[in-house]
């Protein structure tokens, strides 16, 4: 179910009245409504997969309970391999089966040997990625012993198929989402209104910057070859905007739906666009996917508290696995890879760590060398999103030596230059709106609380007549292919 | 709870009572700069924007001449179109063979809001799904009516563009066809309840399509909406225009270019100038 169709708009009231009207006074019914909710919500799309999350479910849930008895350093080892073998062989098969048979072919070929094998036509099971890397967070944390195994499958099934963040995220840890399934919720008039507000921010960034961004990053990239540079670099833009809009749309309704019925996601992102280097970008995107890698593969492998060359070799490690998490496909380990280079000279040199807090706190405005950073910083990451967005790795150097040619001067050239034009001026509204709001958990928390009633709800009506006028083709949520 | 439940009812109603206002003042500013007085209105698809010379047919006429022509027009426009023609006006429509094979999807339908058109489409087969979807790009207010179109430039030749696509279309009637057709009746008939004076065009195919045309199953009832219509009318003529064939008149298969539109205007023009009855213009 997409959160910008109507059968999310009926589904949602009905789960909300359910939950705090007739399951409110019953945790373990409350909890098996979530359980229903999420199932029916995942199932609309295709309900023959339910059976991996539960099987996903059933695995770690036992491993869970196993490892609170067990003893044995040897045998929990082996129970937390069960849990990362079952999990990620599904991931490995559903997502990456077909890119290794190729890649082994290609391989195979180019050493002068032929080998017949045909490539399965799998579906990539919606959200995969994101429910994977959470039940695997529970099962090491439990290794680990930093966190108690749950003995409530039912409150354990609603942590793992919790409906606002199953498909894609905000990925969260089971110490953190898991201990809110164990309370009592009770109804907080503010946190629903934010919550309210969160979803209505979510829905413009989604419908009306991201949709409307990807009609003509879609134009400019299937047609690159017949593109000149300023046009190609201006796709490029596009693109930057796409998949900001649309990922961090997703979280924000994922987070806000969340706080309707009484939970707290963690925030996923923080106004990545703004950030004065590559490592504050880091910090700043994705913060649920780059904390996971950072606390379960980064620091285990010694982190940045070990030599250079392993410090490299970390750093290249954590970020080519990123762009590997994202799709079966080179690109995105070039995109990984490239963004490891843009990384290291801040790590190698010690200045990672630089930008901790947002930019211009308390004041209106950047300095001159806060603005060349941001600049600069967008830059870099625009130009990594092209190998993101490229069919392979061919589209993208050729989209890339058809930026920087002579054309790069010329007037850009495409079809629906008035409307691009239109969604230009609203990305650069949306800018702005952001800017002023960078100090908060999302663009619009604050704004207008202080305003008369009559003048807020102005506010938000004009948000909800800009998504139904300005709002693009419905576009698919990009991170539902990962 | 309470709160937020009664601002989670008020919300939307103060939302839906507010727009609607907004709306329907927009929608009436943005429709409002015409007069039926000395004036005609043209309805059709990009046959008809494509085809019709504005000038050519004001000056044979006498009148002014006002437009809804618009590329892959479809049921919904005619209705609304029907719904915003004020009473007693002089109307040109045009309903090609195209649109009423046309897949429902691929129909422009963005004329602004109409409960009435959407309630027509809704008793005509069409789904909620469908009905939402045309619904959504339409809650903008949009001006309709114009006093100016674009014509395609002259050239010798033709451009051959899809012809799969036109032999697709032609290839078995489409589940809706009884339907649409029965829609644009539903037009007219507003029409003939306004008290318009109507006038239909068909505009000429090229040999090509014309050939694709005739060996298909469609064909036959395509030309049975002609019959259908004349059953409105007491009395109903079928006129052609004959148009100048020294040069290329076609654009591509389906539409004229300058010249054709402006030798098709001036005809036409001439014809309306001096018709009694209700009539089919068939121009070849």
């Amino acid at each position: 179910m997409l959160f910008n169709s109507i059968d999310f708009a009926i589904f949602l009231p009905i789960v909300f009245i359910l939950y705090w009207f007739v399951t409110n006074k019953n945790l373990k019914l409350q909890n098996l409504l979530v359980v229903i909710a999420s199932y029916v919500f995942y199932g609309w799309w295709d309900w023959r997969f339910l059976t991996l999350i539960f099987f996903s479910t059933l695995v770690d849930y036992s491993v869970g309970m196993k490892l609170k008895t067990e003893a044995s350093q040897k045998k929990r080892k082996v129970l937390l391999w069960i849990s990362i073998l079952v999990n990620l062989g599904f991931l490995s098969f559903f997502k990456y089966y077909n890119f290794f048979l190729d890649n082994f072919i290609s391989a195979f070929s180019f050493f002068g040997q032929e080998i017949q094998a045909n490539s399965l036509d799998i579906i990539l099971p919606v959200g995969i990625s994101f429910y994977t890397f959470q039940t695997l967070s529970y099962t090491i944390d439990v290794y680990k012993r930093k966190l108690e195994p749950s003995n409530d499958f039912i409150a354990f099934s609603a942590f793992v198929s919790f409906f606002p963040q199953l498909v894609a995220g905000p990925i969260e840890r089971a110490k953190h989402l898991l201990p809110q399934f164990y309370k009592k919720r009770t109804f907080d008039y503010s946190k629903a209104i934010d919550g309210m507000r969160q979803i209505l921010w979510g829905l413009f960034k989604k419908i009306v910057i991201a949709d409307n961004c990807a009609e003509f990053a879609n134009q400019i990239f299937n047609n690159s070859a017949d593109m000149n540079g300023s046009t190609l670099a201006l796709g490029a833009l596009f693109f930057t905007f796409q998949i900001y809009g649309d990922f961090s749309g997703y979280s924000d309704i994922a987070i806000g739906t969340s706080r309707l019925f009484g939970f707290n996601l963690m925030q996923n992102f923080n106004f990545p666009y703004f950030s004065r280097d590559i490592s504050e970008f880091w910090r700043r995107w994705h913060i649920s996917l780059s904390t996971w890698f950072r606390d379960y593969l980064y620091i285990p492998l010694g982190g940045s508290r070990v030599g250079t060359w392993m410090k490299i070799r970390n750093t290249f490690i954590i970020f080519i696995v990123s762009g590997f998490w994202h799709g079966a496909n080179w690109t995105f380990i070039i995109w990984g890879a490239l963004n490891a280079i843009y990384f290291l000279p801040l790590l190698l040199t010690n200045n990672n760590r630089n930008n901790l807090e947002i930019v211009a706190r308390g004041k209106l405005f950047p300095t001159l060398k806060e603005l060349s950073c941001i600049l600069l910083t967008f830059g870099l990451t625009a130009f990594a999103w092209i190998f993101f967005r490229a069919e392979n790795i061919g589209h993208a150097l050729s989209y890339i030596s058809g930026v920087f040619s002579a054309t790069l001067f010329e007037i850009p050239k495409f079809s629906g230059i008035r409307s691009a034009l239109t969604t230009t001026i609203l990305t650069g509204t949306f800018v702005l709106i952001e800017w002023f709001g960078r100090e908060q958990q999302f663009a619009i928390q604050n704004l207008g609380l202080k305003w008369s009633l009559p003048l807020r709800y102005a506010m938000y009506y004009m948000i909800i007549v800009a998504i139904f006028w300005f709002g693009g083709k419905e576009q698919q949520f990009i991170y539902f292919q990962f | 709870m309470r709160k937020f439940i009664l601002k989670s009812l008020f919300f939307p109603l103060g939302l839906i009572s507010s727009y609607t206002l907004f709306y329907f003042c927009s929608n009436a500013y943005l429709n409002s700069s015409f007069t039926n007085k000395n004036a005609i209105f043209i309805w059709g698809d990009s046959q008809a924007y494509q085809g019709i010379d504005l000038n050519k047919l004001s000056t044979t006429i006498e009148k002014k001449v006002y437009t809804s022509a618009n590329h892959g027009a479809g049921v919904y426009d005619f209705l609304v179109f029907t719904e915003q023609v004020p009473e007693n006006s002089e109307v040109i429509v045009s309903i090609s063979k195209l649109v009423q094979v046309r897949r429902k999807k691929n129909d422009f339908n963005r004329s602004g809001l109409s409960i009435w058109a959407l309630k027509k489409l809704y008793h005509n087969a069409y789904t909620t799904k469908e009905i939402i979807s045309i619904l959504k790009p339409n809650l903008k207010p949009r001006s309709n009516i114009r006093k100016s179109t674009e014509l395609y430039a002259y050239s010798d030749s033709i451009q051959i563009l899809n012809l799969s696509n036109f032999e697709s279309y032609y290839q078995k009637i489409p589940s809706f066809f009884y339907e649409k057709q029965n829609i644009y009746l539903t037009g007219i008939q507003n029409l003939i309840n306004k008290n318009c004076k109507i006038s239909f065009l068909t505009f000429p195919y090229h040999a090509e399509l014309v050939n694709i045309e005739n060996k298909s199953p469609i064909k036959e009832k395509t030309d049975g909406l002609l019959f259908e219509i004349g059953n409105l009318f007491e009395k109903f003529e079928i006129d052609t225009i004959k148009l100048n064939k020294n040069k290329n008149v076609f654009r591509d298969l389906s539409h004229l270019n300058c010249r054709g539109a402006k030798d098709l205007s001036k005809k036409l023009g001439e014809k309306l100038v001096t018709r009694e009855h209700t009539t089919i213009y068939v121009a070849e």
